[in-house]
């Protein structure tokens, strides 16, 4: 329905982890307890993090939530990548 | 009487703690050496308290509740983030003072949210950790968090204003506390976005220009389009440093240091604010 919940859901997995594994298991049933769009499920349950912020999902949440869900050794090249529609084929330059 | 007798601005930035080595290891040198100066200074001047003005990044605050700007007043402990790399540990804070502030400003028009409680973020953790070095200096915080990272943005007028009041509370205190503040963050840094680890050198190179000129003023007139579009979202934090120039009446500045380090994906400035002319 709103950026709001997708906001809520992301921040419920930084505030308490055990979620994503759960969320994980099964997403649709997981999802089936917030009112989200078709296109927010899509998103969220293809860990789309690219879309979501392109929906107005704060980018700090997107951040926090990628190495929770992938891992942190994808932290920051695989990230980037994936939110710059995977053009990103190098670390930024200094 | 309390007396606010020094201001810095400086980073906050998480890569400091997490990642303290990097392949431009002398720029991590200089700004870690800096921070150690702008602790020497606090201690020389017998500081007391350091209010730290930092923004939450959604991590103690969520959709749910989310303060335009928080004091905290009771206990407190951190970093709330494992990922720091730094273990949690307990930080005083200076209580008497900081219910003073909090009840000036609601005496005042200033309405705080307000922590009794609080597992301190890296907004201002890390100037906490680096800079005011708790455990070794014995000197006291005062947290203020500020809605710099997560929409509804605090007003840079808004900011300077409540800067303002924390001034006056700090004078109006009947204690003996010598004070000093800390406005954390920025300057330019594009965070969670594809564009993570650009810095605008002359951004940030401008912005602590006008630091140094007193001009507070040129920083309140910039537009939150207008520091998302040249500087990042990250940018946005500069309303920390605008409010912590209001509680220091800053009359200019000393810049400390500046480096620009993309493995941090930050610009990095550190400042001591001339509360006279």
């Amino acid at each position: 329905m709103s950026v709001n919940t997708v906001e809520r859901i992301l921040w419920e997995f930084g505030e308490n982890p055990e979620r994503i594994g759960r969320f994980q298991a099964d997403p649709a049933e997981y999802l089936s307890s917030y009112q989200l769009s078709a296109r927010e499920s899509k998103a969220l349950t293809e860990i789309d993090l690219k879309t979501l912020a392109e929906l107005g999902v704060s980018t700090l949440l997107t951040m926090m939530v990628w190495p929770m869900i992938k891992g942190p050794e994808g932290m920051p090249f695989a990230y980037l990548e994936h939110m710059s529609g995977g053009k990103l084929t190098a670390p930024p330059a200094s | 009487m309390a007396e606010l007798v020094a201001g810095f601005c400086l980073p906050h930035d998480p890569l400091m703690a997490s990642t303290p080595q990097i392949n431009e290891q002398a720029k991590a040198d200089a700004v870690f050496e800096a921070l150690e100066e702008v602790n020497r200074r606090i201690k020389a001047m017998n500081v007391d308290t350091v209010i730290v003005i930092g923004d939450d990044h959604y991590c103690n605050f969520g959709p749910h509740c989310l303060p335009q700007y928080l004091i905290a007043i009771g206990d407190a402990d951190g970093p709330r983030e494992p990922w720091l790399g730094v273990d949690r540990y307990p930080v005083e804070i200076d209580t008497a003072l900081a219910t003073h502030i909090m009840n000036f400003g609601f005496d005042r028009g200033f309405d705080w949210a307000v922590a009794r409680n609080i597992t301190l973020e890296h907004g201002t953790m890390i100037p906490i950790h680096f800079a005011v070095k708790p455990n070794e200096s014995g000197i006291k915080s005062i947290p203020i968090y500020t809605a710099a990272g997560v929409e509804p943005l605090l007003r840079p007028r808004r900011a300077y204003e409540v800067g303002q009041m924390i001034g006056e509370a700090v004078a109006a205190y009947k204690g003996a506390q010598r004070v000093a503040v800390f406005g954390t963050g920025g300057i330019s840094h594009w965070v969670g976005t594809a564009e993570m680890g650009r810095v605008n050198e002359e951004f940030d190179r401008m912005v602590l220009d006008k630091v140094v000129a007193g001009d507070v003023e040129a920083l309140i007139a910039m537009s939150d389009e207008y520091l998302v579009e040249t500087a990042g979202n990250g940018s946005l934090e500069i309303r920390n440093w605008i409010m912590a120039m209001g509680a220091a009446g800053a009359k200019g500045a000393e810049l400390i240091c500046y480096e620009p380090v993309p493995e941090w994906i930050c610009g990095m400035g550190i400042a001591e604010l001339k509360l006279t002319a």
